[in-house]
């Protein structure tokens, strides 16, 4: 029973919240301050990041008696200033689902049957020895930075194989190869504060209010405080965003390559690019051609000059983008204006619209290349940025490197420097790392789900804090078809059942968020630490301890990769007086900071691209610091806002303005390229004739494993369904939740429909949310992907709408 | 006990926003507060999640209210958190077929 004061502090806060909810047209609400803990409350407040989205907001949580009990947002945080959203406020409810996974469960003979760990860490041991080449990790951007390079590690260096992946293969991939593409170097040269000092912000297929809510609020509280800030929504469905844009322009599916060179043409035939500005720091590329006409030609390019580039450009008036992208030509005017106008701060966001995308590496650079050719760049509120939407998809998958063609601090297993110095790090023998990359997600499973006599090589998959069961595009040929193949092993370590459980072989119960020490990397370069806070529930395990144990238990079993060339285990650690602590021994895994030991090995990569890393005291001190971190004279350390620029980054040359370090071009330049429009691969047709677009809602963070266990979230949004557009559901003589079923060339799913509700596409289009794992759109979708991130589309495929009688 | 902070979206019809504020204000499990033209702040106080949850469910229903969002839950033992019902293996299960 709750406490008189209790109950009247709850209530007082709840009446807060909801007030300044309804009274405030965005999605985020702040909670009373407390400015000191009430004398004698049993409550003990900690720091984290939040274990959802990859705004990467603070939260304080409070424990008592071992549990999570309470959750305010944290007011010392610069992400989010004590704001929350309503997931990020329901974020402790995620860790008490009434089915945790509490022990290892082992398939024997069709059955689930508890095993000890042992047992459990003994299997997967065996497993990879027998077939070391056979296996993959297969990762997230949920893992935390630790545990991300830990299997980096046992993959690349002690199984001498880059057979590791990573669910923002899936999310972000092509971010990266259009950061790299552009600047020679990956993430997001500006930060969040461009949101405060920008005069417009334009959403490029961006649902930002309701997938990033607290960074949306920050420029809508603009606006209430009298501040003019301009949002345009370019967007192929009509969402909350739109709701709160001055300018909704709806686009067909690739028209956003239009577009963006649309704005190119009207800057050159304006006059008004930055041609100062293009002539000091920009080079012109375009695509070569290659050899075999079913690759793509590689991301080098071959050089072009600007009037090559103006010719390129030039068929992309305002009335052939209109033709493409279904944008009127005015508006697309009016955007050539916009970005001609050097006096206004632009900054462009993007996120799953730009990346789910098999021209995705393309529609990246053209958006780079207009922010550059415009001069709207390296100053506060003038940038490109790239959105996150998992927790660490920045900080451990493209950071630390766990992607099969990475290697952490950015560097690349193509490139022998690279290797050479990974294997200085690692203090491995020379040509330990190979040189063959590994398989990215999609050919992953894809290789998996075929039989071994088949050229199925990968027989054995380690999937840790992800789902690939509902993520996967065209599950069907791509997850499902393990059912049948009797030499395959799945070992899944999560804390829920989910669908990828529901296949496994093994499954290993983790501990979650609080429950272990942790770091994450968010979506503005901020790399942020928390601290244990509670015991994980049953005989649950932090997901990096498990890697180190299977790693030792190889070791015991003889494989000479798990130690490095001078014969010490690749994960040995030693306590502050040299001693060996064993921490391949769960009941010791404790004794030290493991996470800071991995971490400050870490460490030693991140100079290489100058994406220099703390030593991670400096975290556990702060709200999180952005790299580069640079330490001054006075010992403190100096994280970066804008790279590149002179005024905040200590690597840019005095007097160079803007310094592009890593250009591609090696002349500190970076790249402004010409990529075409092109049509999606597949297209509507008269047997499928509406477009299918895939996506997220506000209550639910991804495949719902953790939100649809919280009883609010999941009230307020229960189910899937999907959009339709009033028109074509009334020419197809359906009405609002009428069951319909989804149905493409791949598979078929059975939905409810519905009509004028959160959000409404354009007539030809539908789209269904990917939360509900009892509707899995993604036996639907299509694996087609960008040929240079290897990243599919979720947003574009073919499909039929059937009514069911 | 569970207590919500929850943000009700009234019709855009006066006679049926006016009947749910109406409905709102004279239900004992809820506290009404300010109004901001079609939104409306309350909390929700009810002694276990089923009741919540049936509570819930009434407000979704109620004519006059379009839309509901949560802005806060308190975290309180007694609230015991509802699985909503998923197809995942359970211990002693075979494997889906």
């Amino acid at each position: 029973m709750l406490t008189v004061d209790r109950r009247e502090f709850i209530r007082a806060s709840a009446m807060a919240a909801a007030t300044l909810a309804a009274s405030r047209t965005s999605r985020a609400v702040s909670l009373p301050i407390l400015e000191e803990q009430p004398e004698g409350s049993p409550l003990k407040w900690q720091k984290a990041p939040c274990r959802f989205c990859g705004t990467g907001c603070h939260v304080m949580v409070g424990t008592e008696n071992g549990k999570v009990v309470a959750i305010q947002g944290d007011q010392k945080a610069e992400v989010n200033k004590g704001l929350l959203c309503v997931k990020g406020y329901h974020v402790g409810l995620a860790l008490y689902g009434k089915d945790r996974l509490t022990r290892p469960l082992l398939r024997k003979n069709g059955v689930l049957t508890p095993i000890s760990w042992d047992e459990a860490i003994k299997t997967i041991a065996a497993r990879i020895a027998a077939n070391p080449k056979g296996f993959s990790f297969y990762g997230s951007g949920q893992w935390t930075i630790p545990e991300g390079y830990a299997a980096n590690k046992f993959v690349k260096a002690g199984l001498g194989t880059n057979l590791v992946d990573a669910n923002p293969r899936l999310c972000m991939a092509s971010a990266v190869t259009g950061f790299l593409s552009t600047f020679g170097v990956d993430e997001p040269p500006g930060v969040y504060d461009d949101l405060d000092k920008c005069d417009v912000a334009i959403m490029w297929g961006n649902n930002m209010a309701e997938m990033h809510p607290v960074l949306f609020s920050r420029l809508v509280d603009r606006r209430t405080r009298g501040e003019k800030i301009t949002i345009i929504d370019m967007t192929t469905r009509r969402t909350r965003t739109s709701d709160l844009a001055d300018h909704v322009l709806f686009f067909k599916p690739h028209g956003d390559l239009a577009i963006a060179n649309g704005i190119a043409h009207l800057l050159i035939k304006n006059g008004n690019f930055d041609r100062d500005f293009v002539a000091k720091h920009c080079n012109f590329r375009q695509l070569g051609t290659s050899e075999d006409p079913k690759a793509a030609p590689d991301m080098l390019g071959v050089p072009m000059t600007l009037d090559e580039f103006a010719k390129a450009v030039e068929p992309y008036t305002p009335e052939k983008v209109q033709e493409l992208s279904g944008v009127p030509a005015e508006k697309i005017r009016m955007l050539g204006d916009l970005f001609g106008r050097r006096e206004l701060r632009v900054n462009s966001l993007w996120c799953m619209g730009f990346n789910q995308h098999t021209r995705g590496t393309a529609i990246n650079c053209i958006v780079h290349g207009i922010h550059l050719l415009s001069g709207h760049f390296g100053k506060p509120g003038d940038a490109a940025t790239s959105l996150t939407g998992q927790p660490s998809a920045c900080g451990t998958a493209r950071e630390a490197g766990t992607l099969c063609h990475m290697l952490p601090g950015g560097l690349a297993i193509a490139n022998p420097e690279h290797r050479k110095h990974a294997e200085e790090v690692w203090n491995l023998a020379d040509g330990r790392i190979s040189p063959k990359i590994g398989y990215h997600a999609v050919e992953l499973f894809k290789r998996f789900n075929t039989p071994t006599d088949q050229g199925g090589d990968i027989t054995t998959v380690w999937v840790q804090v992800t789902n690939p069961g509902q993520t996967i595009p065209n599950l069907q040929r791509n997850f499902l078809k393990k059912k049948g193949l009797a030499d395959k092993f799945l070992i899944v370590s999560d804390v829920y059942p989910t669908a990828t459980t529901e296949l496994a072989d093994l499954i290993l119960p983790s501990a979650m968020w609080v429950e272990k020490n942790g770091m994450f990397g968010n979506s503005e370069r901020r790399t942020q630490q928390w601290f244990k806070m509670i015991d994980p529930p049953g005989e649950a395990r932090d997901d990096a301890w498990q890697t180190i144990a299977v790693s030792h238990a190889l070791l015991e079993m003889g494989e000479a990769g798990m130690k490095d060339k001078s014969g010490k285990w690749l994960f040995h650690t030693a306590d502050a007086n040299g001693k060996e602590v064993p921490i391949w021994d769960w009941n010791h895994y404790y004794d030290v900071n493991v996470d800071e030991r991995l971490f400050n090995e870490y460490r030693a990569f991140s100079r290489f691209k100058h994406k220099d890393l703390a030593p991670y005291q400096e975290y556990v001190k702060s709200r999180g610091l952005r790299w580069p971190v640079i330490q001054q004279a006075d010992g403190t350390w100096r994280e970066t806002r804008w790279r590149f620029a002179e005024s905040d980054d200590p690597y840019v040359a005095k007097g160079a303005g803007f310094q592009f370090y890593h250009s591609v071009t090696k002349d500190d330049k970076a790249l402004i390229w010409f990529r075409p429009h092109e049509h999606p691969p597949e297209m509507p047709d008269d047997q499928f004739p509406f477009w299918l677009c895939t996506g997220r809602v506000l209550e639910h963070w991804h495949t719902g494993t953790m939100t649809r266990r919280i009883p609010q979230l999941h009230r307020a949004m229960p189910k899937a369904y999907v959009e339709m557009n009033r028109a074509d559901a009334t020419s197809l003589g359906i009405r609002n939740g009428d069951l319909v079923t989804v149905k493409s060339r791949r598979g078929e799913i059975d939905l409810p429909v519905w009509i004028g509700g959160r959000g409404d596409p354009q007539p030809g289009s539908v789209f269904v949310p990917f939360f509900d794992e009892t509707k899995l759109i993604n036996l639907v979708t299509l694996d087609e992907y960008d040929p240079y991130s290897k990243q599919p589309d979720y947003k574009k495929c073919a499909v039929a709408i059937i009514r069911k009688a | 006990m569970s207590i919500s902070g929850l943000v009700v979206t009234l019709s855009e019809d006066p006679g049926t926003s006016e009947l749910a504020v109406t409905l709102l204000t004279s239900d004992r499990r809820l506290s009404v507060g300010e109004r901001f033209g079609r939104r409306i702040a309350v909390i929700a106080e009810t002694p276990s999640a089923e009741a919540d949850r049936s509570l819930w469910d009434e407000l979704c229903a109620m004519p006059g209210v379009e839309f509901i969002d949560v802005a806060y839950v308190g975290l309180d033992d007694q609230a015991a958190p509802h699985s909503p019902p998923l197809a995942t293996p359970k211990e002693g299960t075979h494997a889906h077929s």
